[in-house]
């Protein structure tokens, strides 16, 4: 009889040290005062790197972050001299990846390329706790993320004011999202800031791949799209009728497209600013001497010929913005200024 | 028609020796990664893919399909010779392959697992290219209102699947959608039975459920049992059963045309998964079938039907990656990093300017399918001689690999609980004698039907008429009333035919 409890008791036992491995380890330290925390003054921290660095990235393989983390390794294993390996920790609305990044041993070997935006701004939703993005330290700045007004090409409508006056006739208006850790936090905020008021947020995509279809059958009216490089081949094809780019300058791959800006467009303060950006952090506590050293390999991997062609035939050197950690801090904390002002539009949204 | 140049060119590659010889190693991984049980050839694709890094496109996507070809037959062996099944998208061959097994018919089995992968990619290959001038049309047919009748389509077979417990079944499926809800729901912005953790957020892994009902049950099965997996001597006789199983696949066109179509257009519509397909399509053989009784007991139509489809489905998922330059699933999703990781941009030009390229993928796809099975072959004479192996040797090897492959997936250490604990209710499903297909349809489709039909609603402002506004959705609609009225009607004969023996 206790034979064939044998296979049971050996699963409980490993179950229990599993569990001890992977238990929370010491809460997470007290957020240090609002602004991004750029390390003190630099000690020498000692010889740096010294096995492979590892960089998280909270997506599943096979998305353009993963895509454009694998590409940098290759040239910043060059820098760095040591490998540099990419490891996928998707799920949990990035938040996963955010707690184990958080809790990694701040000695520069880990570090984390993701989404940091919709990672905030589902924070107004519910307060998640293992993470605290403010106490991150940015090391340096990759990519900007223009994001584009279209309508589907077989839209009535041809401009703004257009969607703006069927809005005020009582016309509903439909936009696709995947959820407040997705793409609806850039429609809110667009609608909120033109003036919209008859949204409906058809939630349940799971990204680009089921709302573009979606889209160009007509169960969508408009839309924010981003990155802009995803989505310039359906503009090319035809698919959707661009209205503008949410950008100071126009894209030079979209030249015939007009900025929000040129069109006047109501809160145009505010719609230049949601693109997102995206850069590399190191967690807190990080020495500054090592975040330092990465971030001049980072600068210079994103100039290396290899990277820049591969960058330049999908499209991704247009959204490229190298930029170091300071100047990345700066930008990211006037984005997070401007998603607070919008927390309790988010909040209606949602339910 | 067809400028039929870069097809030439696209085969000119594979008569280079260097391309031919990566082909056939990309099957190789392909068929270990899908013998071993959880770790499937995705795995294989994301660890290979950075290897490839500098290599001509062409070359990389010959390598690179090589692996996604094979793969799957090799996940179908371990289900029909051990009942475990090598990656989720397999878990149907179990149900006709193993009870084969088990009757001394490994290689009948394995004969018609070969011609049914070869067939089933072959004919997805040509409804692919068929479609190719108006792909985009074909993926832009089904819409969220169409994809909710698929889904209640799918629903329904759970009654078809109950096999004889009709009571049984329907609870193991309402059990199976209640799993399917867990999770944070974007369409009403909540989340539920998430136990406030992150972890439940993204809801219950396919390949945590996968691996725990049917690999981890089957483990414990082993251990408690302490038998050779079969104790009969089904070796592999030669190549005589083997060549009666591939011939005996051309006796069931309906079947394999059916789960075949089924399973293209599961590639092709984005929303619908590999394995959810492949359970839809066992579940339409049975509807369609004569020998309804011998499902689940080693009926040759259920192993045709679970392959076809799975191999179909994987050429199918070309189109929105070749239209539209999305991910239409899992498959789509590794083509589409593996072209982008190559500096090229996937999307609707791409059949415009580089033809090359999509003939090439085309090709190699289908190509592998059919080398990476006939490689599989030489390994089915050695795999069938695992059933011997002995229990202790085996169970430990199992489980291991099997939750080392759900590890891999997202590096969750929760997942590898997640597939214990499913392990233990798969178990205790069997032995309380509840099919486990009902309950992982109703987990594939539960959530779906649930998500298409809010999102119709919202995209129809609340109006209702959105469901029956497509030919489609009524053609659907109408199969699912048809299904109905079938299994109500065979249910009421059943039961006069069994009153009226009482009387006699």
């Amino acid at each position: 009889m206790f034979a064939s409890l044998r296979p049971w008791m050996a699963a409980l036992s490993a179950t229990a040290l599993l569990a001890a491995a992977c238990a929370p380890s010491a809460p997470t330290p007290p957020a240090p005062p609002a602004g991004q925390g750029q390390p003190a003054a630099p000690v020498d921290s000692g010889p740096f790197p010294t096995k492979p660095i590892e960089i998280i990235v909270p997506f599943a393989p096979g998305g353009g972050y993963d895509a454009l983390a694998r590409q940098l390794a290759v040239p910043l294993q060059k820098e760095l001299g040591q490998p540099v390996v990419v490891k996928n920790v998707a799920g949990g609305g990035q938040r996963i990846a955010a707690r184990q990044f958080q809790q990694s041993e701040p000695d520069g070997h880990t570090l984390l390329y993701g989404s940091d935006t919709p990672l905030y701004t589902s924070t107004f939703v519910d307060a998640p706790e293992g993470f605290d993005i403010f106490s991150w330290l940015w090391v340096a700045g990759i990519r900007g993320q223009t994001p584009m007004v279209a309508v589907p090409s077989n839209s009535p409508y041809k401009t703004l004011e257009e969607v703006l006056a069927a809005d005020k006739a009582g016309k509903k208006l439909r936009f696709g999202h995947n959820g407040i850790g997705g793409f609806l936090p850039t429609q809110v905020a667009f609608a909120n800031a033109v003036g919209i008021k008859n949204g409906v947020w058809v939630g349940g995509f799971t990204g680009t791949a089921d709302i573009a279809p979606a889209f160009v059958r007509g169960d969508l009216d408009i839309e924010v799209w981003t990155p802009l490089s995803s989505t310039t081949k359906f503009v090319e094809s035809g698919d959707f009728r661009p209205l503008a780019v949410l950008d100071a300058k126009r894209s030079p791959t979209l030249p015939n497209v007009p900025t929000a800006r040129e069109l006047k467009w109501p809160g145009v303060e505010k719609l230049e600013a949601l693109g997102s950006q995206s850069g590399i952090a190191a967690p807190p506590k990080t020495p500054a001497d090592r975040v330092a050293k990465l971030e001049k390999a980072v600068l210079n991997a994103l100039k290396d010929p290899d990277f820049a062609k591969w960058a330049k035939d999908t499209g991704v050197a247009e959204d490229l913005i190298p930029s170091t950690g300071k100047e990345f801090g700066a930008l990211k904390l006037k984005e997070y200024g401007l998603w607070k002002t919008l927390s309790e539009d988010l909040k209606k949204a949602v339910n | 028609m067809f400028d039929l140049s870069p097809v030439w060119a696209a085969l000119g590659q594979l008569a280079r020796p260097e391309v031919f010889g990566l082909m056939l190693l990309g099957n190789v991984i392909g068929l270990v990664f899908g013998v071993l049980p959880g770790v499937g050839g995705g795995n294989a694709f994301i660890l290979f893919l950075p290897l490839t890094f500098g290599w001509e496109p062409e070359v990389a996507i010959w390598f690179l399909m090589g692996m996604q070809g094979a793969s799957s037959f090799g996940g179908s062996l371990p289900a029909i010779l051990i009942k475990v099944p090598g990656d989720t998208v397999n878990a149907v061959a179990i149900f006709d392959g193993y009870p084969m097994t088990r009757r001394g018919e490994a290689t009948r089995a394995l004969g018609i697992d070969v011609m049914s992968n070869i067939l089933g990619a072959t004919i997805g290959a040509i409804v692919v290219i068929a479609l190719l001038p108006v792909m985009r049309g074909a993926v832009l047919l089904f819409g969220p209102a169409e994809l909710f009748w698929v889904a209640i389509m799918g629903l329904f077979t759970i009654a078809l699947a109950s096999g004889g417990n009709f009571l049984k079944g329907l609870s193991g499926g309402a059990v199976g959608i209640l799993f399917s809800l867990i999770g944070y729901s974007s369409v009403i912005g909540v989340q539920r039975f998430t136990l406030g953790r992150d972890y439940l957020w993204d809801g219950v892994q396919l390949i945590s459920l996968f691996i725990g009902l049917f690999a981890i049950a089957q483990v414990i099965e082993f251990c408690t049992a302490e038998v050779p997996i079969s104790r009969l001597t089904t070796g592999f006789k030669g190549f005589e059963g083997l060549r009666r199983g591939a011939v005996e696949v051309f006796s069931m066109p309906g079947h394999l045309l059916r789960s075949s179509a089924i399973g293209t257009l599961a590639g092709i519509i984005p929303g619908i998964g590999a394995t959810a397909s492949a359970f839809i399509s066992y579940s339409m053989a049975i509807q369609f079938s004569k020998k309804k009784h011998l499902f689940h007991k080693g009926n040759p139509e259920g192993l045709v039907a679970a392959n076809a489809s799975i191999n179909a489905k994987e050429m199918g998922s070309l189109i929105p990656a070749l239209g539209f330059g999305i991910p239409g699933s899992i498959e789509g999703a590794l083509i589409l990093a593996a072209l982008l990781f190559h500096g090229l941009q996937p999307g609707p030009f791409l059949l415009r300017d580089q033809p090359g390229i999509v003939w090439a993928l085309i090709l190699s796809l289908w190509i592998s399918n059919v080398f990476g099975t006939l490689l599989g072959l030489f390994w089915a004479n050695w795999l069938s001689r695992l059933m011997a192996v002995r229990v202790v040797y085996m169970a430990p090897i199992i489980l291991v690999s099997s939750l080392m492959g759900v590890y891999l997936v997202r590096s969750n250490i929760w997942d590898i609980f997640m597939a214990i604990f499913f392990g233990v209710v798969g178990y205790a499903l069997n032995k309380a004698g509840f099919p486990v297909v009902t309950f992982v349809i109703g987990f594939l489709l539960g959530q779906l039907a649930e998500r298409y039909f809010f999102q119709a609603t919202q995209i129809g402002l609340g109006d209702p008429a959105i469901f029956f506004d497509s030919p489609i959705s009524l053609t659907i609609a109408g199969i699912t009333a048809l299904m109905v009225v079938g299994v109500v009607v065979s249910g009421v004969r059943s039961k006069r035919a069994a009153a009226a023996e009482v009387q006699v």
